[in-house]
């Protein structure tokens, strides 16, 4: 596993636990004191910026080559995915707000930095799960020396 | 019609002196991790990629590589 492939997993899986918690927060929120302070549990969105810490915790990786032309075509394709999700999900979330309310609805202006902020965490969520995904492909981690 | 691309690499190496993956890699400028998907058939390398590997092996691409129809 190179390093990319380990900070991909550490986004993952912060992200993965920021999201079920904060989801979870809202929820119990939600049947304890009610909309709009239940939008407090959204807090623990926060628990993704330790994907930050990636380049600090993992070293490069030992050699003189550290990126090479697969590693470019993998994380292009990653950036691809991530941009499509992010923008599938902030248009879906766009179009279905115009849907559900209509020509002349309004909506809280708090939903819309939320939307940001969601399409934000899905592009870099989707791009860690694409590099994981496409090295995965070929099972090169557990290859021989020889 | 599904092409795939087939490779000697890994009996190349074994007839020059049993070369390690790593040893390839770092004589064409690439990560262990490359070779491996390549002599796996993950990967298609790039026509520069695959003539530095030929000319390590001193052969030409076409005894290297092989496109199977």
């Amino acid at each position: 596993m190179n390093r990319i492939q380990k900070m991909s997993w550490l986004i993952v899986i912060t992200q993965g636990i920021a999201v079920l918690s904060a989801a979870i927060a809202v929820t119990v929120f939600y049947y304890k004191i009610g909309f709009p302070r239940a939008w407090a549990g959204s807090a623990f969105l926060a628990i993704s910026g330790f994907g930050g810490l990636a380049p600090v915790l993992f070293r490069k990786d030992p050699g003189p080559v550290q990126f090479d032309e697969r590693d470019v075509a993998i994380n292009s394709a990653a950036v691809k995915n991530g941009f499509t999700a992010s923008y599938l999900l902030f248009g879906s979330l766009c179009m279905g707000i115009w849907m559900i309310k209509g020509i002349r609805g309004t909506i809280d202006v708090n939903v819309l930095p939320m939307i940001w902020m969601l399409a934000g965490i899905t592009c870099i969520f989707v791009h860690a799960l694409s590099i994981l995904i496409l090295y995965g492909r070929d099972k090169t981690s557990e290859g021989e020396t020889k | 019609m599904a092409e795939k691309l087939t490779n000697q690499i890994r009996r190349l190496r074994f007839d020059n002196n049993e070369m390690t993956q790593q040893a390839l890699a770092d004589k064409v400028g690439v990560t262990r991790q490359t070779i491996i998907a390549i002599e796996q058939g993950g990967y298609t390398p790039s026509l520069v990629l695959g003539m530095k590997i030929a000319w390590v092996f001193n052969k030409t691409v076409e005894e290297v590589f092989r496109l199977e129809c």
